[in-house]
């Protein structure tokens, strides 16, 4: 996708997660303006989730690295990232570019190593 | 039969699994377990005890028991608890036994280490007046 301001250039995340598994994400946005402050949000299935850093300042022809994370829930998800720029005023969505998620067969319960490992007058 | 008094200061320190751990009638004992887990998002219940095993039986007599929440992971993750056992309901004596598992899972985890704990009736030993002088 292209913006007006910023491109979103690099969505990282995984085709597939196991239910209640940590979900990383990272968003990649190129400045391509003289726009100061961009920012991004993401979303899946009508929830959100926030990245890090909240805002960059940034420099006209740079790229700036978001993270963000949110737990697998037990249905396929698409993750919709936008990106926002500050207008001076307000904060106007930009680009934006999207990922499935599918969900991943999660093992039976299981156990190895289980020991004793010291015990001691409490 | 009472204990040499190193003996006791050091058990205070906890031991590794195996090795001999000697405390007095009516303390408590700190057991810590470890295991990995893979699997869904589970909770369990593990099982702490003591006791004696005679001919293979294993007749608790004390015991603790916890309930732990296991994150879901597609990968094995490794756990550590412990919890505290009242060791009021054992008699003075030596070669207890000491079990742990998780009790909806008892044939994976099981674990059994023989004659790991003595217990010592509190008491007395060797009163006497050291001196006496005028104050």
């Amino acid at each position: 996708m292209a913006g007006k301001y910023t491109d979103i250039t690099e969505l990282t995340a995984p085709s597939s997660a196991a239910p209640g598994s940590k979900v990383s994400i990272t968003v990649k946005v190129f400045n391509k303006t003289d726009k100061f402050y961009i920012a991004v949000t993401g979303g899946y299935n009508g929830a959100g989730f926030s990245f890090s850093p909240d805002y960059v300042m940034s420099v006209y022809g740079s790229t700036y690295t978001f993270t963000g994370s949110f737990t697998m829930p037990a249905t396929k998800v698409r993750v919709l990232i936008n990106s926002w720029v500050w207008d001076g005023t307000k904060w106007i969505v930009d680009d934006y570019m999207y990922k499935d998620i599918a969900v991943t067969a999660i093992a039976e319960p299981s156990f190895r190593n289980f020991k004793v490992l010291d015990y001691s007058k409490a | 039969m009472a204990k040499d008094v190193m003996e006791l200061i050091e058990s205070e320190f906890g031991v590794p699994a195996g090795q001999k751990l000697t405390i007095v009638q009516g303390d408590k004992v700190r057991m810590t377990v470890s295991f990995d887990y893979l699997g869904p998002a589970k909770t369990v219940t593990i099982r702490y005890s003591i006791g004696n095993r005679i001919v293979g039986v294993f007749n608790e007599l004390a015991f603790n028991r916890g309930s732990v929440n296991l994150p879901a992971s597609d990968t094995w993750k490794t756990y550590s608890y412990y919890m505290d056992i009242s060791t009021s309901a054992l008699s003075p004596g030596t070669d207890y036994d000491v079990e742990a598992k998780v009790e909806e899972y008892v044939s994976d985890t099981l674990v059994k280490i023989d004659n790991v704990i003595d217990v010592v009736k509190p008491g007395f030993r060797n009163f006497q007046i050291v001196s006496y002088e005028k104050v």
